[in-house]
């Protein structure tokens, strides 16, 4: 009986729900913008559907889309992380020089280079959540400390690799195209993926959302809030490291100024995206149109030949108007009844 | 001078496709108290901020008149101007400034200068309270406060306006006996100036005694009015809940078992004051399928002493047995594992993911239990909700709704279903019916008792003495964080607990 019951509340005048359902979801609300964005774009100059310029914006989103996973998650549990382009450089320098000053075998050297960012990072969610200081603060802190490492270890000049030092392969592997896209943009969308499933199906997920949502409410459930907080900041760690052995290895060498703006970049990313930027809501799947479009809309300025500067004004615009939408919807939910 | 001071006339407000007030009108004469009492989604809310200003002029149908002339309120502040003081239900004070700055606060400079006067400030909020019978020291930082003392200082600001009508959305929730009777002297002092109230409230107690007429509300819509002579006690219930309730406390065979939990000397240091212990020397047992009521003045310390078995201070000393086994519990998800759940007071604040469906937040407390392998089971997520919600018969279209929508019966419902999903034995219930309404609070009686029946333990705190008496077997009287005494249903009555508590 209860079976039966269940069924009658799920259809029921089905066509018009449906379509209304889709609109309650919420990457439909982000995505919607990309495909009017997308419109423009192939309306006002044909180039921007050519393969070669699609196969462009796969390769250069997904460089930073790495690390703005980890900002994503950071952000869904009520944390800021503005100290990971600065992590970026620090661990693209000393992977470039442990690989060449230091002559380190390469392999070590990347799962150093991964240890050292994770190790950053965790240090970051350590002083946020055990010692109660605010994200903003304790990762400026931590951002000066990474660029001043950074510029120090490689007296604030880029750091080549060059290919004889045995090193070919894994140049190679930064370098190659396959089907036209970059290794390291697989990697990018495997872990969206991952991360989608992890957040939406798994236990761990529903204490990430949980946490953002309301910390009290979660730690009164048997939730260890600290943990997940602090583990949201060794998964970026970890993101961070990948992103830098993928540039390196892209650019056959490490450069302290590398990494610049990234943070903002992936905040602006997750607030496109629906993440929303008090905790406890958005997806995976949003942050990919986050960064899609990001990418999109600098590339259609590019083609449009409007001036490079305007682009930040405009992704300026359309954070503000993602940052209403998703008041709009926490509201709609909170405020509907007294 | 119009005889009503204020006049909301056929008020109908939608919210999308709910109606929440439906051709509403409720007037408030000169110098009277005006009682507002009706179930949670009654409207109540909703009606007070049609007049205070929320929700602006052109948002809802109808008109609102201030001494028999139409206004329109563009804001709270408008709704100031106009002589409507509102406190509103929560607490909402700047924990860091003095009782007098919180006093001023939307008037400090008041024209004269870009500075504040500390020394002036403190001067005039001292002769204003004094004036107002309000006894609260100027100089205080409102941190120290007690929760009913900071009620008091939000009643003394919207009092600062000088307005004709003061609202009071249930203020009395967090008081205590001794605090409610201030606040009752403060509002017929102010009666007394010709001035008028409005007194929201759950308890029909207070109704009875303190107001001169009665608007009772229910399902956005005018249900009856009656004068103080034509008070009745199961007239207005009837009215409010839309049925007869026959027995709003229901009995229960006590049958306990074996002792359960053993609290041995538990001391929890103060988390913000330095060599002061929240609660000291705290000693009880509870038997298995007991409901136990810890009775205490507000400040006794009965929510600490429930948040300290749960694990959310460090225990400073003492001991914590349950089933004969020392444990230790650090934390909630320690307290969970040994068989304690606890429903805290403030259920939006701790208890609910209020972005989440029904759904979501029962299985929060057990996600083991709907996991098989690396990944949730959508069907054992559905069956447990599925289950609580018609055990407990939450009211809801169906487990997706969110809990925001639901009525605060409903979502006390919800919170007690995780609790219980966790499979307890000791339930821990802070105030359990606060803020929810006459029928619901029935419900989660019969509720009480039929989770003792089924051999859980419980321990209860509530505010509301006779509602601890009915559904209590036994009682643990606290004062100043430590125990000072016991008595067993049959030695209990609101004079010899009060006695105790006082000792």
């Amino acid at each position: 009986m209860a079976d039966s019951e269940l069924k009658n509340v799920k259809t029921g005048n089905a066509g018009l729900k449906f379509i209304k359902k889709i609109f309650e979801i919420q990457e439909v609300n982000t995505i919607l913008p990309v495909l009017i964005l997308v419109i423009v774009a192939i309306s006002l100059n044909p180039g921007f559907v050519t393969p070669l310029n699609l196969a462009a914006i796969g390769r250069r989103m997904s460089m930073w889309g790495l690390v703005a996973i980890g900002e994503a998650l950071i952000i869904m549990t009520g944390n800021f992380d503005i100290s990971i382009g600065a992590i970026v450089a620090l661990a693209c320098t000393f992977f470039a020089v442990a690989a060449t000053t230091w002559h380190i075998p390469l392999v070590i050297a990347i799962l150093l280079t991964i240890l050292l960012s994770v190790t950053f990072s965790a240090i970051s969610g350590f002083v946020v959540v055990k010692l109660k200081i605010n994200s903003f603060l304790t990762t400026i802190a931590m951002l000066f400390i990474a660029r001043g490492l950074a510029r120090t270890l490689t007296y604030s000049r880029p750091v080549p690799i060059a290919p004889a030092q045995g090193s070919a392969i894994f140049l190679h592997f930064g370098q190659a195209e396959p089907l036209g896209m970059s290794w390291n943009f697989f990697v990018f969308i495997a872990l969206i993926i991952v991360f989608q499933v992890i957040l939406k199906k798994t236990a761990y997920g529903r204490k990430i959302y949980a946490t953002g949502d309301n910390p009290n409410v979660a730690r009164l459930s048997g939730i260890n809030t600290d943990n997940i907080k602090i583990s949201m900041f060794i998964i970026s760690g970890v993101m961070i490291g990948l992103a830098s052995v993928f540039l390196t290895a892209k650019e056959a060498m490490g450069n302290p100024v590398w990494g610049m703006g990234w943070e903002l970049q992936a905040i602006a990313a997750v607030a496109i995206g629906g993440i929303s930027l008090i905790g406890g809501a958005g997806s995976m799947i949003g942050l990919l149109i986050g960064v899609i479009m990001m990418q999109v809309i600098g590339n259609i300025l590019i083609l449009l030949q409007i001036n490079l500067n305007m682009q930040s004004v405009v992704l300026g615009v359309i954070m503000i108007f993602a940052t209403i939408l998703d008041l709009k919807r926490r509201n709609r939910i909170l405020g509907k009844i007294d | 001078m119009a005889q009503y001071v204020l006049e909301a006339q056929n008020i109908t407000k939608d919210f999308m496709a709910v109606r929440a007030l439906n051709n509403v009108s409720m007037s408030v004469k000169n110098g009277e108290i005006l009682g507002l009492i009706g179930e949670n989604g009654a409207g109540k809310s909703t009606i007070l901020k049609v007049i205070n200003g929320v929700y602006v002029s052109g948002t809802f149908e109808g008109k609102l008149l201030v001494n028999g002339e139409e206004v329109r309120l563009h804001s709270p502040h408008d709704a100031l101007l106009k002589g409507i003081g509102f406190v509103p239900q929560e607490i909402n004070v700047m924990e860091d400034l003095t009782v007098a700055e919180n006093i001023f606060v939307g008037h400090l400079t008041e024209g004269k200068s870009a500075f504040t006067n500390p020394n002036e400030t403190l001067k005039i909020a001292a002769d204003f309270l004094k004036q107002k019978k309000i006894n609260l020291s100027v100089k205080t930082r409102v941190r120290m406060l007690s929760i009913g003392q900071k009620q008091l200082l939000m009643i003394a600001r919207a009092l600062s306006w000088d307005p004709h009508i003061l609202i009071l959305d249930e203020p009395t929730t967090a008081l205590a006996k001794d605090d409610v009777d201030n606040l009752f002297e403060i509002i017929r002092e102010f009666k007394a100036g010709g001035r008028s109230t409005i007194f929201v409230t759950h308890k029909l107690e207070e109704i009875i005694e303190l107001t001169d007429r009665v608007v009772i509300l229910r399902d956005g819509a005018n249900i009856a009015t009656y004068d103080n002579s034509q008070y009745n006690e199961s007239k207005i219930v009837t009215d409010m809940v839309g049925r007869t309730i026959t027995s709003m406390y229901p009995s229960r065979n006590i049958q306990t078992g074996e002792e359960v939990l053993r609290v041995e000397n538990l001391t929890v240091d103060h988390p913000k004051i330095k060599n002061k212990n929240l609660i000291e020397n705290i000693n009880f047992n509870l038997k298995k399928s007991e409901v136990l009521g810890l009775v205490g003045l507000v400040g006794a310390g009965r929510t600490e002493t429930l948040s300290a078995l749960f694990g959310e201070y460090p225990i400073k000393s003492g001991k914590i047995f349950i089933e004969g086994k020392e444990v230790i519990i650090k934390n909630g998800a320690d307290a969970i594992k040994n068989g304690l759940c606890l429903v805290t007071e403030d259920r939006k604040a701790n208890g609910l993911l209020m972005l989440a469906n029904i759904k979501h937040n029962i299985v929060l407390t057990n996600l083991k239990k709907i996991t098989s392998g690396l990944f949730i089971s959508s069907k054992k997520e559905n069956n447990v909700a599925h289950t609580f919600m018609s055990k407990l018969s939450i009211k809801a279209p169906n487990y997706d709704t969110m809990v925001a929508t639901l009525s605060g019966g409903n979502q006390q419902k919800v919170v007690i279903s995780k609790s219980l999903n966790t499979d307890p034995k000791i339930l821990l219930l802070d105030e359990p019916t606060k803020g929810i309404d006459v029928g619901s609070k029935n419900e989660i009686y019969n509720l009480i008792n039929s989770m003792a029946a089924s051999g859980i333990s419980i321990i209860m705190v509530s505010s509301e003495l006779p509602e601890l008496l009915a559904m209590c077997d036994r009682f643990v009287i606290l004062a100043h964080g430590t125990t000072v005494g016991e008595l067993l249903k049959s030695e209990a009555t609101q004079e010899t607990v009060m006695v105790k508590c006082f000792a």
